[in-house]
């Protein structure tokens, strides 16, 4: 059998997409993935008998159009509905934020649908600018730098969000206190964060929830979708295969070690793992230049999140959604105040499980009905800054049932009546995450989100890794902690796969 | 140079005798100009003043190092003549750690790094290495911070950035370092040379003047502004001598040599806004006095939606102005029956500024809990002994120490009477663990807080961000939507710091305006 050339690790969606971008070239790849299906976070979980839905994320983070496009995801079935809403339960009442601009400007108060309308605009032509510069892949190796967007192409978008506090943010453009809590929940949703603190802002770009979108049938689906175009483009998917080490000779990554004892050689590796696990784990310390290791883990890797999908025995009563459908079909946040969403993070901080947390609810049914026997439903449960590791020790069953009560009793008020209807829970915290998907510490995003490492400063803290090149040749870093993400799904190893392809042809890989 | 104008009418008016109101003034009357300055308070020199706290103590309030003093003001108008004396120059920042192991900070000298080597190992030896790296960033963004770069800043931070590295001409090396520093925190900087947590946290401390805690992105920025201070033309941190009663008073005589008028024991009502123009000021007492331009000590919150008429700021301009600040110094005045005894420090040793901060994260917390009004469970603080190099402020023998501690809430959810008491102890639990045997030695003890000295409260300027406040030109911060209309104060310096250089700068703006306006 002929040698590959490349070895892909990891087959979650970056990695998948990285799998194709070289297959499509021609490279003869192979992905290494550890588990018994390739998928990564977009898998759909039968978590109680009969009732399935997406247990890592309700949403992925957006795939640029053209990435979504040119890799023909939707013929294979992978279709991605963007959420046609946002609502925020709190005390002070309930708001609903069509993604429409024309239902948005007719739902909300007349005096805010102004500045609502040029914030939306405003973070749209920011995203757009993230994927338009998301695209270019720097044509010179490691160790350049321009001054953001001087002589190198379009910037990276800067402004007010890279430096201010969402809370500076917000209340410079939207004058109704319950606006601004929708829109920072919108932002923070799922992750540890205080609005207060200089560089949160950064969290209104990033798709807290407003991703590419629910996939009927779950995020399954789109994993699936990837996985066929992917055995499609011609080459084998190896599930079960956990890789223990990226052996180094003379500075060059030389393959991958199977399960600490087969070794499959190749030209170049392609870790989509995130920084941590692939530098920390993977590669010998002493081939790292000397103050790489401390370096790397300065890097703010931390869980921010826990999940609980309930089984419910009927679909909820949304009194909110009674006019609209569609708002029952998007995010639901249950939030009381900026200064709640603070002591949250501190508690997080302190590693304890705060006492009111922001909790964003979903009830995927409403979306597909088929997610759970007839006349049942299945609901998940996104509870915002949950450490991964508890000062107090390990994850108990108590604790565990502690979240449960946490997102009961928001859901409870935001649909009346829905803790008589649940069946069975399922809970998911930092370590689940870690065993299922092998991120460092449960991060989802591959690394805390801070303008620090953040786009042109992700992995950590400076230029030189931008494209997925490391300072170990043929080593690639495509995974959750590279720039874009966690801006942009796909895009990160869509670049270091570019990266990669561009260094064959120069022959600096052969 | 002629100022325009007829002659019954000021040129300028100035709100307020803060420091740079004192300044401006000073800097006004010796281009000729009719300048005239009211105070509301009885005393001049706003929060900066020396306090009788108790019988026969008095202890310096706010400025108790004077860091950030404008070495330009200091030697151009003078003060030297007028009275003003350091106590002490270039202070020592010692680090307090338990049992005597304390992390003092050289000064250049070989020798001194050699014994910060010795004691402390690979950190000691970096940190000649940090310390010039850190003075060579402050020296390249020195044109910004001493007002001499004029450029309207963008907005933002990041592209305040982009215009400062293109008109520093810094090199790309260079303009890659100006431009990390905005993004990261200050820990994450000091992290390069340093592994000890206890010695990162004292250097790192010095950031609170801005308003950011020390691993909070961007924090890097005001760390390297610190630096900035230290290379200006006054040798390091500062005593004054007799307080800051002696700084304003060497500005008042200053300016009144140069003849400004002075008023203390009136206030301004209300700035008079013609289309969109300053035309002079309203006194309480009902006196209106025209003016071309109008200085004000004030921050913007106060200047902009106190002073100017609803009626003439209704152009979008409320909405723009930054909300309160959420977070406070206060100090604490402590006077002593003998040196507070700090383990491990000769009697020389003790006229340098201490920090007790043992962990970066001790100002983290704290910052984090206040801002939704708490009282954090640990605090930081900076002391000195200002007793040790100026024995006049206390009887012969006996000491006064002056504890500054930021990052309190400005709204605290207990109510001002409680946090007060809190506070009291928790300094004088903070100092004991440093100096076992402290609080035997207590004669009186006085918290200054926002509710008995305005000073402490954070100034709000023209910028929300800290970022963006720091990375703006003088000008930016100085001019205001109204033309005519200046910020003179602590809100017009790039952190909440006395300094005194937004007085000189504004008082040069408004002199280029009048020479333009004469033309024209």
């Amino acid at each position: 059998m002929d040698r590959y050339e490349a070895a892909v690790i990891g087959a979650g969606p970056e990695g998948l997409v990285a799998y194709i971008v070289l297959a499509r070239a021609g490279v003869r790849v192979i992905v290494l993935e550890k588990s018994e299906e390739p998928g990564g976070r977009a898998t759909t979980l039968e978590f109680h008998p009969g009732f399935r839905t997406s247990p890592y994320a309700d949403e992925l983070a957006p795939f640029p159009h053209r990435l979504y496009r040119s890799l023909g995801l939707a013929q294979r079935g992978a279709v991605l509905v963007p959420s046609p809403a946002s609502v925020l339960v709190s005390d002070d009442g309930t708001s609903v934020l069509f993604a429409g601009e024309d239902r948005l400007a007719r739902s909300v108060p007349a005096e805010s649908a102004p500045e609502l309308l040029a914030f939306r605009r405003q973070m749209q032509s920011a995203r757009v600018a993230l994927e338009e510069r998301a695209t270019v892949v720097s044509k010179m190796r490691r160790g350049w730098f321009r001054p953001n967007g001087t002589k190198d192409g379009p910037a990276w978008p800067s402004g007010a969000w890279l430096g201010d506090s969402l809370e500076t943010l917000l209340s410079a453009r939207m004058a109704s206190p319950l606006l601004r809590l929708h829109l920072a929940a919108d932002a923070v949703c799922g992750r540890a964060v205080s609005p207060f603190l200089a560089g949160s802002a950064l969290h209104a770009v990033a798709p807290g929830v407003g991703g590419s979108g629910q996939s009927p049938a779950g995020l399954g689906r789109c994993g699936r979708a990837l996985t066929e175009l992917a055995t499609a483009s011609g080459v084998t998917i190896r599930c079960n295969a956990p890789v223990t080490g990226i052996p180094v000779s003379q500075g060059r990554a030389a393959g991958v070690v199977l399960g600490g004892k087969e070794e499959i050689g190749t030209d170049a590796v392609l870790s989509a793992l995130d920084l941590k696990q692939t530098m920390l784990r993977l590669v010998d310390w002493a081939e790292l230049p000397d103050t790489l290791p401390k370096r790397l883990g300065r890097f703010r890797m931390a869980g921010q999140r826990a999940r609980v999908l309930f089984a419910l025995d009927a679909l909820p009563d949304l009194p909110f959604a009674r006019e609209s459908r569609d708002a029952a079909h998007g995010p639901i946040h249950v939030a009381s105040s900026l200064e709640d969403i603070s002591r949250t993070y501190e508690a997080w901080r302190r590693g304890a499980i705060p006492v009111s947390p922001l909790v964003t609810l979903r009830v995927p049914s409403f979306a597909d009905p088929r997610l759970a026997p007839i006349g049942k439903a299945v609901m998940t449960a996104t509870l915002s800054a949950i450490p991964a590791r508890l000062s107090d020790g390990a994850w108990t069953a108590e604790k565990r049932d502690r979240l449960v009560q946490l997102a009961l009793s928001a859901a409870e008020r935001a649909m009346p009546g829905v803790s008589a209807r649940v069946l069975a829970t399922h809970v998911l915290t930092g370590p689940d995450f870690e065993a299922a998907l092998g991120v460092t510490a449960g991060d989802l995003d591959g690394g805390e989100l801070a303008p620090d490492q953040a786009l042109e400063f992700r992995p950590f803290g400076t230029a030189e890794w931008q494209d997925g090149r490391t300072p170990i040749q043929g080593l690639y870093l495509g995974g959750p902690s590279s720039a874009p993400s966690p801006f942009l799904l796909g895009v990160s190893g869509e670049r270091a796969a570019l990266a990669m392809l561009a260094d064959f042809q120069t022959g600096v890989l052969r | 140079m002629r100022w325009r104008g007829d002659t019954k009418k000021y040129n300028a008016v100035i709100i307020g005798a803060s420091i740079g109101g004192l300044v401006a003034a000073a800097y006004l009357a010796r281009a000729k100009a009719r300048v005239v300055l009211f105070e509301a308070g009885e005393q001049f020199g706003g929060a900066a003043r020396t306090h009788a706290f108790a019988p026969s103590f008095r202890g310096p309030l706010h400025v108790h190092t004077a860091f950030a003093l404008d070495g330009r003001a200091v030697r151009e108008l003078r003060l030297a003549a007028h009275g003003l004396d350091f106590a002490q120059t270039d202070m020592k920042l010692i680090g307090l750690g338990p049992a005597g192991k304390h992390v003092a900070f050289p000064d250049g000298s070989l020798r001194a790094r050699a014994a910060l080597a010795a004691s402390w190992g690979s950190d000691g030896l970096a940190y000649g290495a940090f310390h010039d790296e850190a003075t060579r960033l402050a020296r390249l963004l020195r044109p910004l911070w001493d007002g001499t770069l004029a450029d309207p800043a963008a907005p933002n931070t990041a592209e305040a950035m982009a215009v400062v590295i293109r008109r520093l001409r810094a090199e790309d090396s260079d303009a890659e370092r100006i431009e990390e520093l905005s993004r990261i925190s200050a820990t994450a900087f000091l992290d390069r040379w340093f592994d000890d947590g206890a010695l990162k946290a004292a250097l790192a401390f010095d950031v609170f003047p801005s308003g950011l805690s020390p691993h909070e992105p961007g924090s890097a920025l005001p760390l390297i502004w610190r630096y900035a201070q230290d290379g200006s033309s006054l040798p390091g941190a500062c005593q004054i001598r007799g307080g800051p009663s002696a700084l304003t008073a060497a500005l008042v005589a200053a300016a009144r040599e140069a003849g400004a008028e002075l008023h203390a024991g009136k206030s301004v009502g209300s700035i008079v806004v013609e289309k969109r123009r300053t035309a002079g000021v309203i006194l309480t007492d009902g006196e209106m006095i025209s003016a071309d331009c109008v200085l004000s000590s004030l921050d913007a919150r106060d200047t902009l939606l106190g002073l100017v008429p609803a009626s003439s700021g209704s152009f979008g301009l409320r909405m723009r102005i930054p909300p309160p600040k959420r977070l406070t110094c206060a100090q604490v005045l402590v006077a002593l029956s003998a040196p507070p005894p700090f383990a491990g420090l000769a009697p020389h040793e003790l006229g340098a500024r201490f920090v007790a901060m043992e962990r970066g994260e001790i100002a983290d917390e704290a910052k984090g809990v206040a801002l939704t009004g708490g009282f954090p469970g640990h605090i930081a603080l900076e002391a000195t002994v200002p007793t040790i190099a100026d024995s006049a402020l206390a009887p012969s023998g006996q000491h006064v120490l002056s504890a500054l501690v930021p990052y309190l809430p400005a709204q605290p959810n207990a109510g001002w009477a409680r946090v007060e008491k809190m506070l009291r102890r928790r300094v004088l639990e903070t100092l004991e663990d440093f100096a076992p045997g402290l609080r035997d030695r207590v004669i009186a003890c006085a918290v200054i807080t926002p509710e008995n000295g305005a000073g402490c409260r954070q100034a709000v300027s023209l910028f929300a961000s800290p970022g963006a406040r720091l990375s703006a030109s003088y000008e930016a911060r100085i001019r205001t939507p109204i033309t005519g209309l200046y910020l003179c104060g602590r809100a017009a310096e790039p952190v909440d710091a006395i300094s005194g250089r937004a007085g000189r700068v504004a008082a040069g703006l408004v002199f280029m305006g009048s020479r333009q306006g004469a033309s024209a």
